[in-house]
């Protein structure tokens, strides 16, 4: 059975509709931070594979995987909350400028740690690996992640938007987000609504490292970068300053790669960051606010 | 800042968060809140419009209407002070009545309210006191029965 237009087959689909939650997480994950920091966490993917080698080790300790999945959690939390602490705060009076460079210089450094740490050949997470056997339903084979995938990132999107709706901390962040320095006036506090959006992050990056060591459970220091890169052109892509945007335009690349990976044939599979990036282009030429904004801002009424 | 000190701003320009509900709004400024209670009883009775579209966007408000719910959202802090920094600004006269008749209400209340204010005749009028500053010099002190005496309020502006 295939979709005859582009040659798709539904495992293609299913793979590109997985990708672009994962992307969509990704997007989410660094929308969040950047809603109350105005800040672009380039090391976010740093996170992700600080997450990915917690589950190669805890494979290669034969935890089982429940363990291993929450030891990596526990990483990425603790990591999160130590980028919050020691980089975050620290600066968070300085220019976006100096912030930039600063996540620029974390995400560096934790790819070196890795290195030196773990070496570049990589290290295999085989205890998540199973959730990559395919299902046979109705005759389509599609795999077990591409299914996973899409219910995690469709359940934790939909918890993300509850606590954002219905929590006072979750209010509080909206607010901080649309305008930091009244909510601060209104005595909002600067530390709790920033760790909370940190934290919240380090939560998706954790499930991103799960879903995304599945995939591919070959863990190098650069794993999850390309992706990192892909996401946040997405994300610039979607219109960075409203999270519903961001997160439409991470699942947009994450889906649109999806589709082209498969469509390309496997010898100009190569080309691929070549389209998506032309794409992106394009569509920022047209629309510079983003694909998924509304035009105009707030109207002041009198 | 102004948490543990019982202070609370209604600032220059009204600053709503037009893409919040209006009761969002008012549920921001519980987060200076020190004290128990229904929160919103006694804003929606000062203010009946908060309470009649408190489901809306606070950006489809009208200016008067944005500027009765910064001050609502202001008060459900149960400050004992409250700052309020031109609140008159932009407002079509009649709105700016009402206002005024808001601000006399709430000192009813039993806060101490300081007010920064371009209209100073009528801000003359209802403070207990008024100072006139310029280039940060306290000018001139004046109190509610000088609102009449214009030369005085001219001078103490032209000056």
């Amino acid at each position: 059975m295939t979709l005859a237009l582009l040659n798709i087959d539904w495992q293609t689909l299913a793979d590109a509709l997985s990708l672009g939650g994962i992307y969509a997480l990704m997007a989410v994950g660094i929308g969040l931070v950047f809603g109350v920091l105005r800040l672009v966490n380039f090391a976010y993917g740093q996170l992700v594979m600080a997450g990915a080698y917690a589950l190669a080790y805890g494979s290669q300790w034969n935890l089982p995987v429940g363990v291993s999945i929450l030891f990596c959690f526990g990483v990425v939390l603790v990591l999160s909350f130590l980028m919050d602490v020691l980089v975050f705060r620290p600066l968070r009076g300085q220019s976006p400028a100096v912030m930039l460079v600063a996540t620029f210089a974390v995400a560096y450094l934790m790819q070196s740690i890795a290195l030196l740490a773990f070496g570049s050949l990589g290290t295999i997470a085989s205890s998540v690996a199973p959730l990559n056997q395919p299902w046979d339903i109705a005759g389509v084979l599609i795999r077990k992640i591409a299914i996973v995938s899409i219910l995690v990132a469709a359940g934790c999107l939909v918890l993300l938007k509850l606590l954002l709706d219905r929590t006072s901390v979750g209010l509080q962040m909206r607010a901080a987000s649309m305008d930091f320095r009244t909510a601060r006036l209104l005595g909002v506090r600067a530390n709790r609504v920033i760790g909370g959006a940190v934290l919240l992050s380090g939560l998706l990056a954790a499930v991103v490292a799960v879903l995304m060591t599945v995939r591919s459970p070959l863990v190098t220091p650069s794993f999850a970068l390309t992706d990192t890169i892909v996401v946040l052109a997405g994300v610039v892509l979607g219109g960075l300053t409203r999270l519903v945007s961001a997160t439409l335009g991470g699942f947009a690349i994450g889906f649109a790669s999806g589709i082209l990976g498969g469509a390309l044939p496997t010898n100009q599979s190569q080309y691929l960051p070549t389209f998506l990036f032309a794409a992106v282009i394009l569509v920022l030429l047209v629309r510079p606010n983003g694909l998924f904004t509304r035009g105009g801002g707030a109207v002041e009424r009198v | 800042m102004s948490r543990a000190r019982g202070i609370a701003l209604v600032p220059e320009g009204r600053r709503i968060f037009g893409e919040l509900t209006v009761e969002e709004n008012l549920r921001l400024g519980l987060a200076a809140r020190r004290t128990s209670g229904d929160p919103f009883e006694r804003v929606f009775e000062l203010f009946p419009v908060v309470k009649e579209f408190r489901r809306r966007p606070a950006g489809m408000l009208s200016g008067g209407q944005q500027q009765q719910l910064a001050i609502a959202r202001a008060l459900v802090a149960e400050p004992d002070v409250l700052l309020l920094d031109e609140p008159s600004l932009g407002l079509a006269p009649r709105i700016v009545d009402v206002v005024f008749e808001t601000l006399a209400a709430i000192r009813e209340l039993g806060l101490a309210v300081l007010l920064v204010e371009q209209r100073a005749q009528r801000t003359v009028a209802l403070a207990d006191r008024t100072y006139v500053i310029a280039n940060g010099e306290l000018r001139l002190t004046l109190g509610p029965d000088d609102a009449a005496d214009t030369q005085r309020l001219m001078e103490a502006y032209l000056a």
